[in-house]
């Protein structure tokens, strides 16, 4: 038989399957139509960092740092640039003078031709207007909005008093999540000096932009001057290098965007196995009369693949349908965390990808059944009690490990890491058999459960969990994890939250002040003392960057790609201070606690954070640079640090003694009690302290939870995609063993069971469902989140139970409506019908 | 030369940790155009030498040769083509493809082959067996009775040597089994096939030319009813 004539058949059984085959291919729907929507945005983004990069970057050139450029370095770059421009940026608190308020924001003191490339975007006035006349500012919206703040309201800013002359809504290269904790103020560089907060050991951020003639002189800039630069302890950035970097930024969240759509996309294959598995097993007979007719295995297989693939392309192109729309929904919830505005396009790669995910995933689940159907042996034509005699023992262990393969492959290729991709493919294996195990002891504890019950319906809807076609431990497995998936992210935003308690615990200081000159430390601490404030130990801050480490001088270790040390190890300030000993949240994990220093090289303290991420041990060295000063050190002991206690946590610690000379600032913190008189203190003391820097850490706290906010919804909206694929398997069983309910709801009724009585024994089944699936979700989030709180984040274990519960009680009353609107159908059938086989 | 020849054939099965021997040392020779009858009472193994004598099985030992090839010698794919060129089937369950129209199921086994006028041969012989006017329809709209009739006529839709029937009218009422009957040999005669029924139906079993007996496995009877045929 030709080809096209085994086509038009495999055809002819579709057309005849099709009202089936479409519903079991919604399982899949859900998952590519996610896969397809992070596949678009990811897209979109690229095409628009693509496009806005030199925006983005802000110019052919840029160097920033947080120290100072030479100037024989900027004179030479300046003579190969066409225009230039140069920024300075650091927190600092303003006062709203008319609304008595204070808030943390970033100050970007600039040019008057900055952004060299890009607009601000102002919603109200001319943010050009703070470099052509002076004592202007350009406020961020959300500062205006949250304030009810217009223009020509007036502001302080240190020793200086402003007047808002514009409103922007976005500058060059800023995200929504870093004007969420700290919005950009724009002053002009011109009115920086009079504000009096930049001063030796401050922390500024300084940034030096330059457009260059054309592209050729650009890339022969970067690379003359790129050795220097890192020499001086500044970090350079090309077009390609800030393309290179802005598309690290992002790896991360699609990394997570396309596995928690891979996910979804896992339960739909299981749910469509399944569904293939019932359906296949139908065809037994049918398998068994071609072969006596004289189909070959060739034969029989091409006719089943052209439907199994089929039922994948139907899923995927409904599911790329969703995905559109997903796609429109998607941008708006990642907006903050975006530095462009993305614009939804159509990606012909991502179409195509979407669809061969589909098909593989149908044609991957839906072969261990068809291979054991093309054994079926034509004697099951004239016996269909005979099973086969062949052992699928071995073949069904091939088949597992060819559908692990192809797994840990997709995984990888939606992870862009083998590494990752083999442990997370691993990890859901791991978690789907738990499940799967725990499912069947939890049915299996029902069960025999309910033989001490008296009711006759809740006894009879026990045991049709054991329904042969009901998938009931599937389902419990499908739902469960949608349940871990939801639940977790609540369980561990309200354990991290209520580990971070501050207004309680007059231990914790919730006021911080920095930049504070030597001789203004006791005027404040007195101050705030007077205030019935607890004050803590000031601490001194001296800024450094680090000039050699372990021997090589940074350039080469930015240059050396075969080590995976952050470049932000290289490229950030340390803001370091001297003790004589340990803090009441630290404690020492290796090495030696040197409390004073005499001379030679200098032993300092490191965190093990740091030192894993820096992949530092004891006896390393390392050389400081201080104001150009070059500091030798040596690691004598490494810290663990409870950051939960909010106290001051320094990443190295220097022996008391080793810092004279150095320029010091120092930070004083405290904890106000009367959060009522947390304003008028911050208020006060910015009015007398014009120079220092106050952070409110309630605040800076509740910016912070904002963030995690917006974050956490971002992850629920992708884990729906996971709920809604358990959903759609939940109805495809419904479909799938309609007949069978049907034909014992006839039989119950011959025998005398009336509608209603059938109507509860159906809901009692759903309910039943619903309560084991829910508990085989909580019982394993509660476990892997207690293990994860005490383990990793070593924090209480504090569940939120009232949130949680709600959405507990949600999936059961879910899951029994939907039984419940099923069954109403069933019971009302005829009973004759239903056993004559016309219904 | 015959078209069907069994020699020494023995099957065994295993159950459980039992063998169990459910054909012992059966020799049979089947001519051309004969009709047979296997008859014996349940689990003397008839359903299997059917099976084995169709190739849709292998025998544990012994040779059967059918329409000249050693079946034991071939392959799955093999004797798929063997039953592909050579043999009709009759059902006790009809077994018709329920997604296929009568006209369809037909014509399988032509299309199956690769035959240019499958449909015009199929409508001839739904034409033959009283069904030309249920030519689209779909089993399920069929009675018992015509869905056997189209099962009879998709078994000799591809001109086979040899049918073998399987109870063809165990699942059917007496009036409409003795129409069955009669088109079964019909056909056979009108086609010259070589006929194989197994039936419990003593009055259908020796309708056939010639009886062979099955009782726990072995071959007792094997008489010769109607002569003039053979």
């Amino acid at each position: 038989m030709k080809f096209s004539g085994l086509f038009r058949l495999a055809f002819v059984e579709l057309n005849h399957n099709r009202f089936r085959l479409f519903i079991y291919s919604l399982s899949i729907s859900i998952g590519i139509a996610a896969l397809f929507a992070t596949g678009s945005l990811k897209k979109d983004l690229i095409t628009q960092i693509d496009k806005e990069t030199r925006s983005l970057v802000g110019g052919d050139l840029v160097i920033k740092g947080y120290a100072p450029i030479s100037d024989s370095l900027y004179e030479s770059v300046i003579n190969e640039a066409e225009k230039n421009a140069s920024e300075k940026s650091f927190a600092s608190m303003v006062v709203f003078n008319n609304k008595g308020q204070t808030r943390l924001v970033n100050v970007r003191a600039i040019s008057s031709n900055y952004p060299l490339i890009g607009d601000i975007t102002d919603k109200e006035g001319d943010s050009r207007r703070i470099n052509k006349e002076q004592g202007f500012v350009s406020i961020n919206q959300s500062l205006a909005i949250q304030y009810d703040l217009k223009l020509n309201d007036s502001l302080q800013i240190g020793n200086s008093n402003f007047l808002i002359g514009a409103v922007h809504s976005k500058a060059p290269g800023q995200s929504g999540i870093a004007a969420t904790v700290a919005p950009t103020v724009f002053i002009s560089l011109n009115d920086l000096d009079g504000t009096g907060l930049v001063r030796i050991g401050s922390r500024v951020q300084r940034s030096y932009y330059f457009k260059m003639k054309n592209e050729k002189t650009a890339k022969a800039a970067f690379e003359n001057f790129e050795k220097l630069v890192i020499d001086e302890g500044l970090r350079i950035e090309n077009i390609e290098s800030g393309r290179q970097r802005l598309g690290r930024t992002y790896k991360n969240l699609f990394r997570f965007l396309n596995l928690a759509a891979f996910i979804a996309l896992i339960i739909g294959g299981i749910g469509v196995g399944s569904a293939i598995d019932l359906f296949l097993s139908e065809k037994k007979k049918t398998v068994a009369v071609l072969k006596c007719i004289g189909f070959k295995y060739n034969q029989i297989a091409t006719l089943f693949l052209v439907q199994i693939v089929a039922l994948g392309l139907f899923g995927s192109l409904f599911g790329i349908a969703i995905g559109l729309g997903i796609q429109q929904v998607l941008p708006t919830l990642f907006q903050d965390i975006f530095v462009v505005d993305i614009s939804d396009g159509f990606h012909a790669s991502v179409f195509w990808i979407s669809i061969l995910s589909g098909v593989t995933i149908s044609v991957l689940f839906g072969l261990r059944t068809l291979i054991p159907l093309l054994m079926a042996t034509p004697m099951m034509a004239l016996r269909s009690n005979l099973e086969s005699q062949k052992d699928f023992g071995k073949i069904n262990i091939i088949i597992r490990a060819i559908q692990l393969l192809v797994l840990v492959v997709i995984t990888w290729l939606l992870a862009g890491d083998l590494v990752i991709s083999i442990v997370f493919t691993g990890m859901l294996l791991v978690l789907m058999l738990s499940l799967w195990g725990l499912a069947v002891l939890l049915r299996k504890m029902a069960r025999k459960a309910s033989k001490s019950f008296k009711s006759f319906e809740w006894k009879y809807a026990i045991n049709s969990l054991y329904r042969p076609q009901n998938q009931t431990v599937l389902l419990i497995s499908v739902i469960g994890l949608s349940v871990i998936l939801v639940l977790h992210l609540f369980f561990i935003r309200s354990s991290l939250i209520s580990s971070f308690q501050l207004t309680e615990n007059e231990n914790r200081p919730n006021l911080i002040i920095f930049d504070i000159d030597k001789e203004a430390v006791e005027p404040i601490s007195n101050f705030l003392t007077t205030k019935e404030a607890t004050v803590f130990d000031p601490l001194s801050i001296v800024p450094m960057r680090i000039h050699q480490f372990k021997g090589r001088s940074v350039y080469e270790w930015k240059k050396d790609s075969t080590h995976s040390i952050s470049p932000r190890v290289f490229n950030r300030e340390y803001r370091v201070t001297e003790r004589d000993m340990l803090g009441d949240n630290e404690a020492l994990t290796s090495g030696e606690w040197v409390d004073n220093y005499t001379d030679g090289i200098i032993p300092i303290s490191i965190e093990e954070n740091f030192a894993q991420q820096a992949d530092l041990e004891l006896g390393d060295e390392l050389k400081f640079n201080v104001f150009g000063s070059i500091l030798s050190a040596k690691i004598s002991s490494i810290r663990k640090v409870d950051f939960t206690q909010m106290k001051a946590a320094f990443t190295i610690v220097f022996p008391k003694g080793s810092l004279e000379g150095a320029p010091v600032m120092y930070a004083v913190s405290a904890h106000v009690a009367d959060k009522d008189k947390m304003m008028n203190i911050q208020n006060e003391l910015l009015d007398r302290f014009k120079n220092v820097s106050v952070i409110d850490l309630e605040l800076v706290f509740e910016s912070v939870m904002e963030v995690g906010a917006k974050i956490e919804m971002a992850i629920q909206f992708m884990f729906s995609f996971s709920a809604f694929t358990a959903l759609i398997v939940l109805i495809n069983t419904l479909y799938v063993t309609r007949f069978q309910r049907m034909r014992e709801s006839a039989v119950l009724r011959t025998l005398g069971v009336v509608s209603g009585r059938l109507m509860r024994i159906n809901i009692y089944e759903f309910l039943v469902l619903g309560i084991l699936s829910v508990l085989a979700g909580v019982l394993f989030s509660l476990m892997v989140t207690w293990l994860l709180m005490v383990f990793l984040f070593k924090v209480p274990f504090s569940p939120d139970i009232l949130t949680s519960g709600i959405i507990l009680l949600g999936v059961v009353l879910l899951v029994t409506i939907m039984g419940a609107i099923n069954s109403r159908s069933l019971v009302n059938v005829s009973p004759m019908n239903v056993l004559r086989g016309n219904s | 030369m015959s078209i069907l020849k069994l020699s020494n054939i023995s099957q065994r099965f295993v159950s459980g940790d039992k063998e169990i021997e459910v054909l012992s040392d059966i020799n049979l020779e089947v001519n051309p155009g004969e009709s047979l009858s296997i008859v014996g009472p349940s689990g003397s193994g008839k359903t299997t030498m059917l099976g084995l004598c169709a190739g849709l099985d292998r025998p544990t030992s012994g040779k059967i040769q059918l329409a000249g090839k050693n079946i034991e010698d071939l392959n799955e794919n093999q004797r798929a083509e063997l039953r592909r060129d050579n043999v009709g089937f009759v059902f006790q369950n009809f077994e018709l493809i329920p997604t296929l129209t009568a006209l369809e199921n037909v014509s399988l086994p032509l299309d199956l082959k690769g035959g240019r006028d499958s449909k015009s041969i199929a409508e001839d012989l739904l034409n033959k067996v009283g069904l030309a006017d249920r030519a689209h329809h779909y089993p399920t709209q069929l009675s018992g009775g015509e869905q056997q009739r189209v099962a009879i006529a998709r078994a000799f839709s591809n001109n086979p040597s040899i049918v073998f029937a399987d109870e063809p009218t165990g699942n059917l009422d007496e009036e409409t089994g003795q129409h069955i009957e009669d088109l079964l040999f019909d056909l056979n005669r009108e086609k010259g096939t070589t006929l194989i029924l197994v039936t419990h139906n003593l009055e259908l079993a020796n309708k056939a030319q010639r009886i062979i007996e099955l009782k726990m496995g072995k071959l007792t009877r094997d008489e010769i009813l109607q002569k003039d045929t053979i």
